[in-house]
């Protein structure tokens, strides 16, 4: 009877211990921001130094302005 | 005895100085600010331009000119001219952003690729030559 008892308490408390184990979601998102931060950083100095020198240039397109914004 | 020791004193000192003002020269050929570097490849761009025309260069996948046939002297002399400016531009630029230089390259390249005019020899991220072709023409509805 005590067996019994004890495994149906198992059962019962087993499905609540997955519960306990999701929280590391937002954490993986912060690299990302990161990375794009960073890249578009990079993009910003890229377009701000060779702006002028691929506006000069007749075998070039002259950046898109939406890129240039600071 | 003290003359002589004088004119060595002279002597010694005259190298030094000349030392310093090629040392001192050297650093600031090296050193050159983004400023200077851009009105250096403004100026050398319709020359760059005329051979990535001619298709003799291409823009290589990290953003830098090589061949595509031979080149003579001065026109290798102008791509090595070129490129170490780009580099030392991106290395600025990669500073500023708190990037590596290597993502500063592949990002100018993927730019370039975007930017170049139809007929131009570009170079693929995997590493493959191609000559750009001409964009679509636009369809109408």
């Amino acid at each position: 009877m005590g067996m019994k008892t004890m495994l149906l308490f198992l059962v019962l408390i087993l499905p609540l211990t997955g519960c306990l184990t999701v929280k590391t979601d937002p954490i993986r998102v912060e690299p990302i921001e990161i990375t794009m931060n960073v890249n578009l950083r990079v993009v910003r100095e890229l377009d701000a130094f060779f702006g002028d020198l691929d506006a000069a240039s007749p075998l070039m397109q002259a950046p898109v302005a939406a890129t240039q914004t600071p | 005895m003290t003359l002589t020791r004088a004119m060595n004193l002279a002597r010694i000192l005259t190298l030094g100085l000349a030392f310093g003002l090629v040392a001192v020269s050297l650093l600031a050929a090296e050193t050159a600010g983004p400023e200077e570097i851009r009105a250096r490849m403004k100026a050398n761009l319709p020359a760059i331009d005329k051979l990535k025309q001619a298709g003799k260069v291409g823009e290589n996948r990290r953003a830098y000119l090589e061949a595509r046939t031979e080149l003579s002297e001065t026109e290798k002399r102008l791509i090595k001219t070129e490129n170490e400016d780009r580099k030392a531009v991106y290395q600025i630029l990669a500073d500023r952003a708190k990037a590596t230089l290597e993502s500063v390259e592949a990002t100018r390249a993927a730019q370039i690729r975007e930017r170049s005019a139809s007929g131009l020899w570009l170079q693929d991220p995997e590493g493959n030559w191609y000559r750009k072709p001409s964009a679509p023409p636009a369809r109408s509805p």
